[in-house]
């Protein structure tokens, strides 16, 4: 693959000028393709569904430079036409069948998961309509070699399929255009080695995503939430905890590991660009799909470890603005000053950079977009470090809507360069914080504090705490329980001896609530109603656990 | 250390031995050209930046020498004023329009301008500096006072804050008048000469600078801050002569919105409104792209992107010149011949100092190597393997290039200033919309070339001779080279003949009284329609030719139709062209205009084209048990709807990844930990992506959080 990339560097200083002289008429140009795909691809399939395409090309694909084909431009015109294949057949389809296939699919695939899909099952569910059997034969039948038993195309998201018609009409133009944009850009540079591999994968990243349609929203929202009422309880292990989810997962490999190793290579030839970069006022800023750390790290040791520099992790969950300008005024700038406000502070630091001879400061965020880092102020005060003579920053986002944080003072002051850093390596550091869907996290240390919290406090106590649980308990199918007033909870506790007049009562509450074990809330009519804030699983399970000991 | 693993701290500071970078060494190693092509950026940028400081400050002059008289007679223009509308504070409204980042520039001109000749009382505000009255007011006092250390006391704390400030402001708005009066007021002998020599307006000796105060961005203010802030500044208007300088971003209806009716009375506004940043772009454009003096230029699509993002997206001409700088960059870091573009007086030495590896490359650029194919075989070979022609050859052709570039503006200003009139402007009304066909293709074969041609040749006589007119005193403007020496009085000629023309109008009417009485005759015969079309249509051009003015426009307008088709060659058919031209739009695109959401979505729903393997190929609905796992989760997150069954998902994901299997029932009924494992992985990276989130509408599920995508 690799060589076969670097011949056809050789040969890439063509403009759209001497591409002129090489078009040929376009049945021999197909010809050609043909050939230069089949050699690409060994597979045999490409050839196939290359036939069923070849009677729509349009003109566009002699547009493309025979001397610029990398297997990417080819894969988005593979794209387009496949799009345009579903499209023919999509036509027809009513709102009202999409509206049936919505709520079908909306208990996922449940059904098809249960009975396995088996070839026999694929065509028999989507022959429903006689024009979906004429395009089942071209799209399915040469992909069908490849992968018979998948579920594939009974499933494949219907959504999917015409969000991605829609695209093309408007993703047309826009690929020709990039793609004799390309041209002029290679010939641009004739020194291209280092931008080669980098553009040719990014090559057709245009904006062609973003064709979302508005009646994509309503087909969410119109329905209702009808999902099938499952639970996780059916597993053998509902819930994980986050040390047995890392053992299990130490042992699975990440897939495509050598493309990503390619990919982090590709990126860490654009080190010295970065650099270059920062180094003329402007910041730079990764993004794309997968975990930029390692990336990020690699590059602050090869690069910037001369310097003095900070790194900050923006995913640390009790990360504040104060600590980054703290670090950077004590570890860095060596001054233990105290300031009243980190607009204070920044105003020093900046004072410190300008005032003196010019200095070069690195500040490395990972995971700016991170959830400690995204209120306003505190990407004021970094636009604003930004802003300062001598400082650089270099980040990361993931989030995908990261780029509204930034309003367009604030984005003009931090004057991004973007790189896209797609890596594919999961992000096992910036999600370990985060309190995650299937993880028992909470519970197990919820459950773990009550316990010990349990341990240290005298009988009476343990009492009313006990009872405002059971209490909660026998509510916890009420949905509208706000908690047990504090008026029952002092009758209660009477009638069992545990206090003798309502300021013991309060002083043990206080205790409770110092410890985060209750919270207190006004109803209604003004009565102070406690809650326990613990799910009732949990709390269920404590119960278990104390009457064990008792 | 490694800084991923902590659970205790989030930031981690390292420090170095070297102070500062070095950009030439970030050039790539095997270019021996870096550190050239390193120098002549930063001249060439040098250069640019300055001519926009210089021009930046020229901006706006107008309006800041009526705001600076405005705040001058504020105080001074008669006490009698001040008397009837007690109370209230005069005050400007700067109208700056919406392009928020350029007015950081323009405040800290203001600002120093008043600074020179009104007042060195002056204060600037922003939003961000004032979470409350008190810093408010403590920034405020401590700006005119100059004096930092004016700070009040240390609590933050808010409550605190409520109770005990009221003293302080009052305190510190009092200590201001104290100040005030000792410095201005009550040692009147000595300072109003000094401030006579420093100012040269105290003309009355009672005057007393006035105190300004500027809010930068008076709309991100909280309302009940300024309100509060405005009803002190009004209860001491008898004692300070304060002045209030809004910046809106809007429209003035932002004060009346943002304060009541009792505060808005306060105060005794005029407006001044600033002009349209994009006056201020089409000035940049004109000094720095519209030059022969500054050789790097941006190729068409580049311009366009640029432009769009200025008038489609933020209007903030400092972005515009940030792309540009980007641009330079990016030409000079990543085209390794770019040190030729340099000014014309260094090519020679630049030339010179090629190598035979950076000829090699030379001769591989598309234009020169087209110019090559159209040179004589002899003269071919020679430019393929002797270097010192090549050499020479090269020079002779950058010498040209700079050469066309030096006639092709003037002329491109003459056609803009004959055309940007024309009813539906064919060729736009601005000289960039001109300029970015120019580029393009080639202008006089475009269709709007000839529309505005057309619509030239219709001009009436006093239309024209304006026009003309208008083209001799722009081009006199622009330095001419040497061979347009001649243009100006060409046209003077021009103009000489078209007003020679009025002693000939006396006989003209007659000759033509007489055409239309033959014609006239002629009508009356019976013809069908079509003879009658025919013949009418002879009559018209009869008359034409018959008219001398026509005659003369016609010639006109041909002469100047064959300078335009000599001097306003399209860039790309000129050899070399590429050595000044930056036109990679997908590089620009990318890094400054990039999409990261797109991005994303596109890795996750094709991560073929991003990992280039084979095995994850499909169409892009369909989901491959190769495919990494948050791909596949993330397809089937996407046939559902608001609501995701975490239990089903899991089914799902694991009927996927285990269909290449013997298809075993049992593991899908039980999937085993380590699949569940990697779909909670999964998962939680489209938690952290914002795909999903936690919901507690229903046990077990999660929201989705996007519709549409891909």
């Amino acid at each position: 693959m690799k060589t076969s990339r670097l011949k056809k560097v050789s040969v890439t200083f063509a403009g759209d000028d001497n591409v002129v002289q090489h078009i040929v008429p376009l049945e021999e140009k197909k010809t050609m393709r043909k050939k230069h795909r089949s050699q690409t691809y060994s597979s045999g399939i490409e050839g196939k569904r290359k036939k069923s395409k070849d009677a729509q090309i349009n003109e566009e694909s002699s547009d493309d430079d025979d001397v610029l084909v990398t297997p990417c431009t080819l894969e988005a015109d593979e794209g387009l036409m496949l799009g345009s294949e579903v499209f023919n057949f999509r036509t027809p389809k009513k709102s009202g069948q999409m509206a049936l296939k919505a709520s079908e699919v909306k208990t996922p695939k449940s059904g098809d998961i249960n009975i396995k899909s088996t070839p026999s099952k694929t065509p028999k569910s989507k022959g429903t309509t006689p024009g979906k059997n004429r395009v089942m034969k071209e799209a399915q039948t040469p992909n069908k070699t490849e992968r018979n038993n998948r579920r594939p195309e009974a499933t494949t998201p219907y959504r999917l399929r015409k969000r991605n018609i829609d695209g093309d009409t408007s993703s047309d133009d826009s690929i020709t255009s990039e793609s004799d944009s390309d041209d002029s850009d290679i010939s641009d540079k004739p020194s291209k080695t280092n931008q080669k591999q980098t553009s040719s994968r990014r090559k057709n990243i245009p904006a062609e995503e973003m064709t979302t349609n508005a009646e994509d929203y309503f087909d969410i929202h119109s329905g209702g939430a009808i999902t099938s009422d499952r639970t996780l309880s059916k597993l053998e292990t509902p819930r994980l905890d986050h040390e047995a989810l890392n053992k299990l997962l130490i042992n699975v490999s990440t897939s495509h590991p050598i493309q990503s190793k390619e990919m982090i290579e590709d990126h860490a030839v654009q080190f010295s660009r970065w650099m270059f970069n920062m180094c003329n006022g402007f910041n730079v800023l990764l993004y794309g799909l997968g975990s930029k750390r390692a990336l990020l790290e690699e590059f602050r040791k090869s690069h910037i470890a001369d310097f003095n520099h900070v790194v900050v992790n923006g995913y640390f969950p009790s990360l504040t603005i104060k600590h980054i300008l703290n670090v950077i005024k004590e570890d860095i700038i060596d001054v233990h000053d105290t300031f009243k406000t980190p607009l204070d502070q920044y105003e020093f630091i900046k004072n410190h950079y300008e005032g003196s001879d010019y200095q070069d400061f690195y500040l490395i965020i990972h995971n700016i977009d991170g959830n400690m880092l995204r209120s306003e102020k505190v990407q004021n005060l970094l636009s604003l470090l930004a802003q300062i003579r001598g400082f650089h920053i270099i980040a990361s986002i993931d989030h995908i809507n990261a780029p509204l944080i930034w309003d367009h003072t604030k984005s003009s002051r931090y004057n991004w360069i973007w790189y896209d850093c797609t890596t594919y390596v999961s992000y096992s550091s910036e999600t370990s914080y985060e309190n995650s869907l299937l993880v028992q996290q909470s519970g197990a240390l919820a459950l773990s504090s009550l316990t010990h919290v349990m341990k240290s406090l005298t009988p009476n106590a343990k009492g009313i705490f006990l009872l405002l649980s059971k209490h909660q308990l026998e509510n916890k199918d009420n949905s509208t329980y706000i908690g047990m007033s504090f008026h029952d909870l002092y009758q209660r506790c009477r009638e069992s001896f545990l206090v003798n007049s309502d300021l013991t009562l309060n002083a043990q509450l206080i205790e409770f609530r110092d410890h985060k074990l209750i919270r207190s809330k006004k109803s209604y009519d003004g009565a102070e109603h406690l809650l326990i804030p613990i799910d009732p699983a949990t709390l269920a399970e404590f119960l278990d656990q104390q009457s064990d000991v008792s | 250390m490694d800084t991923a693993e902590s659970v205790s701290k989030g930031c981690f500071a390292y420090k170095g031995r070297k102070r500062i970078t070095k950009p030439s060494d970030y050039f790539p190693v095997k270019d021996n050209t870096g550190k050239q092509r390193h120098e002549v950026y930063q001249e060439m940028w040098e250069c640019v930046d300055t001519e926009i400081q210089i021009m930046q400050s020229n901006l706006n002059s107008n309006i800041f020498e009526e705001l600076l008289s405005f705040v001058e007679n504020s105080h001074t223009q008669g006490t009698t004023i001040r008397n009837t509308s007690l109370k209230e504070i005069p005050t400007a409204a700067l109208i700056t329009g919406v392009n928020t980042p350029d007015h950081a520039v323009m405040f800290s001109n203001l600002v120093s301008l008043m600074k020179e000749r009104v007042t060195p009382l002056i204060t600037t505000l922003r939003s961000k500096d004032c979470p409350a009255l008190k810093n408010m007011l403590t920034k405020t006092i401590s700006q005119l006072t100059s004096n930092p250390d004016l700070g009040l006391d240390d609590e933050d704390d808010e409550i605190i804050q409520t109770v005990i400030n009221k003293k302080n402001q009052l305190c510190n708005m009092s200590t201001l008048v104290n100040w005030y009066k000792d410095k201005y007021i009550n040692q009147k002998p000595s300072s109003p000469k000094k401030r006579r020599s420093k100012s040269g307006l105290a003309e009355d000796i009672d005057y007393h600078p006035p105190l300004v105060i500027v809010l930068e961005d008076m709309e991100s203010f909280s309302a009940h801050i300024l309100q509060d802030f405005i009803t002190i500044c009004s209860n001491y208007i008898e004692e300070l002569p304060l002045v209030l300088v809004f910046g809106i971003a809007t429209s003035v209806s932002a004060v009346h919105r943002l304060l009541s009716n009792s505060v808005s009375s306060l105060l005794c506004m005029d407006k001044f409104q600033a002009p349209p940043s994009s006056d201020y772009l089409t000035q940049v454009i004109n000094k720095v792209l519209f030059t022969a003096t500054h050789p790097f230029k941006l190729g068409p699509k580049v311009f366009h992107l640029l432009l769009d993002l200025f008038l489609y997206h933020d209007f903030s001409v400092i972005n515009f010149v940030k792309g540009l700088q980007f641009c330079m960059l990016d030409h000079y870091y990543s085209n390794s011949l770019a040190h030729l573009c340099c000014q014309e007086t260094d090519v020679p030495a630049t030339v010179k100092k090629l190598h035979e590896s950076d000829l090699d490359k030379l001769r591989q650029i598309p234009t020169f190597n087209r110019y090559m194919n159209e040179c004589s075989s002899e003269e071919k070979t020679k430019l393929m393997q002797d270097s010192k022609f090549t050499k020479l050859r090269v020079t002779e052709l950058l010498q040209q290039l700079h050469d066309y570039h030096k006639a092709f503006f003037p002329v491109l200003n003459l056609l803009h200033t004959l055309s940007c009139k024309l009813p539906k402007h064919p060729l736009g009304k601005q000289l960039r919309e001109l300029y970015s066909i120019c580029i393009e293709c080639t202008l006089v074969e475009s269709d709007a070339y000839k529309e505005a041609c057309d619509l030239l040749r219709l001009l009436s006589k006093e239309e024209l001779i304006g026009l003309i007119r208008e083209g001799i005193t722009r081009l006199t403007e622009e330095i001419l080279p040497h061979e347009l020496d001649t243009l100006p009085t060409q046209l003077e000629n021009m103009l000489t003949r078209f007003n020679d023309l009025d002693a000939e109008t006396e006989h003209i009417p007659e000759e033509d009284t007489e055409e239309e009485s033959t014609d006239a005759v002629a009508l009356p015969k019976k013809t069908d329609l079509h003879n009658l079309r025919k013949t009418l249509q002879e009559l018209e051009k009869k008359k034409k030719r018959l008219s001398p003015y026509e005659k003369l426009r016609l010639e006109t307008l041909n002469e100047l139709d064959h300078i335009f088709r000599k001097y306003l060659k399209c860039p790309t058919s000129i050899p070399l062209y590429e050595l000044l031209y930056y036109n990679s739009v997908s590089v620009i695109k990318h890094h400054i205009n990039a999409s990261p959401r797109a991005a994303i979505q596109r890795a996750l729903s094709c991560p073929h084209q991003y990992l280039q393997c084979e095995c994850c190929k499909g169409d892009v609905g369909s989901i491959l048990s190769t495919m990494p796992d948050v791909c596949i989760v993330y397809k089937l997150h996407l046939e559902c709807g608001q609501l995701i069954n975490l239990y089903d998902w899991l089914q799902a994901f694991v009927t996927v990844v285990t269909s290449e299997d013997e298809d075993n029932e049992t593991n899908t009924k039980k999937p085993d930990q380590v699949l569940q494992a990697r779909f909670i992985r999964a998962v939680s990276e489209l938690q952290f992506l914002g795909f999903v989130k936690p919901t507690k509408r229903k046990t077990d599920h999660v929201a989705r959080l996007t519709w549409g995508g891909c």
